[in-house]
C-alpha cells in the first residue's frame, strides 16, 4: 500500500482547491457576461427575447444544479457529443450563474425610483442612453453586495461538479480520503480550502453592504 | 399660432377617464398655472405634453412637433421632448452624478456636443440658477432648494421653448419655494413659456393665467390682472441664506 504523507494530502488538496478556484471563476465571468445579456433581454420591451430570458431563469432556478450537470453531461453525449468533465461543469455553472445574476440585477434595476426614468426621458433620451448613464450605473452600486454574496454561492456550487468527475477541491478529497483511510482529517482540510475561499468573499460582501449603507 | 395647442385629448387608466377631451392653448410667454383638486388629472395633462404618458385620443402641438394618437414614434417623441423641459416635485436629479454632469449629461448623450463644450454649457446653466459654485457637489450634498435649482439647469440645457414643473415648489419651504418662483419668473421674462401644476394658492397668484381643473375638465380659465412677483415678496421676507439671482 501506497503511503501517504500529511504533505501529500495538502498538495493534492490544494490542486483541486486551485481547479475550484478556477471554475467559480470561470463560472463566474462567463456567467456574469452572459447574466447581463440576460437580464437585458429579460427588462427589455422585445417580446420574444424577453420569454427567452424568463425561460432561462425559471428553468436554471427552478432544478437542482446537479441535475443540470448530468443533463448536460450525460444528455449531451446522447446526441454523440462526447463532453469532458470539465467542459460540462463550466457550462452547467455559467448558465446557472446567469441565471441566478439576472434575477439579482433585475431586482437592483426595478429598485431604481421611477423618477429617473422620467427625468431621463424628459431629456429626450432613448431607451439605452437611459440604461447606460441613469439606470445601469445605480443599479450597479445596488448590486455589488447581493453580486458578492451570490460569488460564495458559485464557489460553493462547484463542489456539486464531483459528481461528475471534475477532479475540483471536493473530488479531489473524496479519492484522497478513499485512499488514507483518513475521511475526518482529509474532509477536514477540504472544508477549510472551502472556508479559506468563501470567508473573505462573505465577510466583503458585509462590509460592502454596510459601507454603501452608509455612503450615497 | 399658440406655442401649445392640445385638441380632443382623452386618457384612459384602465377604466379611468382621466382626461376627458382637453382642448388648451397656450400661447408664447405666457406663465400658466393649472390647479385643482388631488385626483383631478393635472398632473397626467402636464405629462402628456412631453409624452411621459401616452394619450387615447386627440392631438398634441408643441411650437410644431406634433404628437397623435398613433404616430408617437421616437422620432416624433424625441422632437418634442426636445422643446419641452420638465422639473418634478422630487426634483429626480441623477444621485450618481454631480450637479455639473446632471446638467451636462444632455447635451453629451443626446445632441453629441464635445465634452468640453457641455462643461461649458452646464457651468452657463448653473450660473442662471445660481448655483456656479457647486458644479461638483452631488445631489445629496445640496439642500431641497439647491436641488430644484439644478432640476431646473438641467430642464433648460436643451434650450426648450416651454418649462413644465409638476409641484416643483411641493417639497419646499414657503422662501425656498418664492425662490424657485423668482426662477421661472426670470425665465419667463428670458422668453420661455412656463406651464406650472400647483395645490397652494399662492404660488397659483404667480402665474399670468389660472387654469381650473376637476374630474378630467377645465372649468374655468383665467387670465390675473397683476400676478405677483416672486421678488419683490422675497425682498419683504426675512432674509434666507440662499442667494437670488439673476437670470
Ligand atoms: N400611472 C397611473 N396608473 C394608473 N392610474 C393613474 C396613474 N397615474 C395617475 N393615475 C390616476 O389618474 C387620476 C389622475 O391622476 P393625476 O396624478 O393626474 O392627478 P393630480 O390632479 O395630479 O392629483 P395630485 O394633486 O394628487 O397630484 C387619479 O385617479 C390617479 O389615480
Ligand atoms: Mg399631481
Amino acid at each position: 500500500m501506497m503511503s501517504f504523507s500529511l504533505w501529500d494530502i495538502v498538495r493534492n488538496l490544494l490542486i483541486g482547491g486551485a481547479l475550484t478556484l478556477l471554475l467559480s471563476l470561470v463560472a463566474f465571468v462567463l456567467g456574469g457576461a452572459t447574466g447581463m445579456l440576460v437580464l437585458l433581454a429579460r427588462i427589455g420591451k422585445w417580446r420574444a427575447p424577453r420569454a427567452l430570458a424568463q425561460m432561462h431563469i425559471e428553468l436554471f432556478q427552478g432544478t437542482p444544479l446537479l441535475l443540470q450537470l448530468f443533463t448536460l453531461f450525460f444528455g449531451l453525449s446522447l446526441f454523440g457529443l462526447d463532453v469532458p468533465a470539465w467542459l460540462a461543469a463550466g457550462l452547467g455553472l455559467t448558465l446557472f450563474t446567469s441565471a441566478f445574476l439576472a434575477e439579482i440585477w433585475r431586482g437592483c434595476v426595478e429598485a431604481v425610483p421611477r423618477g429617473q426614468w422620467e427625468a431621463s426621458s424628459c431629456l429626450a433620451m432613448t431607451y439605452w442612453e437611459q440604461m447606460r448613464h441613469v439606470i445601469l450605473p445605480q443599479a450597479m452600486r445596488l448590486s455589488i453586495a447581493p453580486t458578492v454574496g451570490f460569488a460564495v454561492q458559485v464557489v460553493k456550487g462547484t463542489a456539486v461538479t464531483s459528481i461528475i468527475g471534475f477532479a475540483e477541491l471536493t473530488k479531489t478529497g473524496s479519492m484522497i480520503a478513499n485512499a488514507t483511510y483518513q475521511p475526518f482529517l482529509v474532509y477536514s482540510l477540504v472544508a477549510l480550502g472551502y472556508f479559506i475561499l468563501c470567508y473573505p468573499l462573505s465577510h466583503y460582501a458585509q462590509s460592502l453592504e454596510r459601507k454603501l449603507h452608509a455612503a450615497r | 399660432m399658440p406655442l401649445v395647442s392640445t385638441n380632443r385629448l382623452h386618457k384612459f387608466f384602465g377604466k379611468n377617464h382621466v382626461l376627458r377631451g382637453i382642448k388648451l392653448d397656450v400661447e408664447e410667454g405666457e406663465v400658466v398655472t393649472i390647479v385643482g383638486r388631488s385626483g383631478s388629472g393635472k398632473s397626467t395633462l402636464l405629462r402628456t405634453l412631453n409624452g411621459l404618458e401616452s394619450i387615447d385620443d386627440g392631438i398634441i402641438e408643441v411650437d410644431g412637433a406634433k404628437l397623435e394618437v398613433d404616430c408617437a414614434d421616437a422620432a416624433s417623441l424625441r422632437a418634442l421632448r426636445l422643446k419641452v423641459g420638465m422639473v418634478f416635485q422630487q426634483f429626480n436629479l441623477f444621485p450618481h452624478l454631480s450637479a455639473g454632469q446632471n446638467v451636462m449629461l444632455a447635451p453629451q448623450v443626446v445632441k453629441g456636443t464635445a465634452k468640453s463644450e457641455t462643461e461649458d454649457i452646464a457651468r452657463r446653466m448653473l450660473e442662471r440658477v445660481g448655483l456656479a459654485e457647486k458644479f461638483d457637489a452631488f445631489p445629496d450634498q445640496l439642500s431641497g432648494g439647491q436641488q430644484q435649482r439644478v432640476a431646473v439647469a438641467r430642464a433648460i440645457v436643451n434650450d426648450p421653448v416651454i418649462i413644465l414643473g409638476d409641484e416643483p415648489t411641493g417639497n419646499l419651504d414657503s422662501r425656498t419655494a418664492e425662490e424657485i418662483m423668482a426662477l421661472f419668473q426670470d425665465l419667463n421674462s428670458a422668453g420661455k413659456t412656463v406651464i406650472l401644476v400647483t395645490h397652494e394658492q399662492d404660488i397659483a397668484e404667480h402665474c399670468k393665467r389660472i387654469i381650473r381643473f376637476r374630474d378630467g375638465h377645465i372649468i374655468s380659465d383665467e387670465k390675473v390682472a397683476s400676478p405677483a412677483d416672486a421678488r419683490q415678496i422675497l425682498a419683504k421676507m426675512p432674509a434666507g441664506d440662499e442667494m437670488v439671482t439673476h437670470v
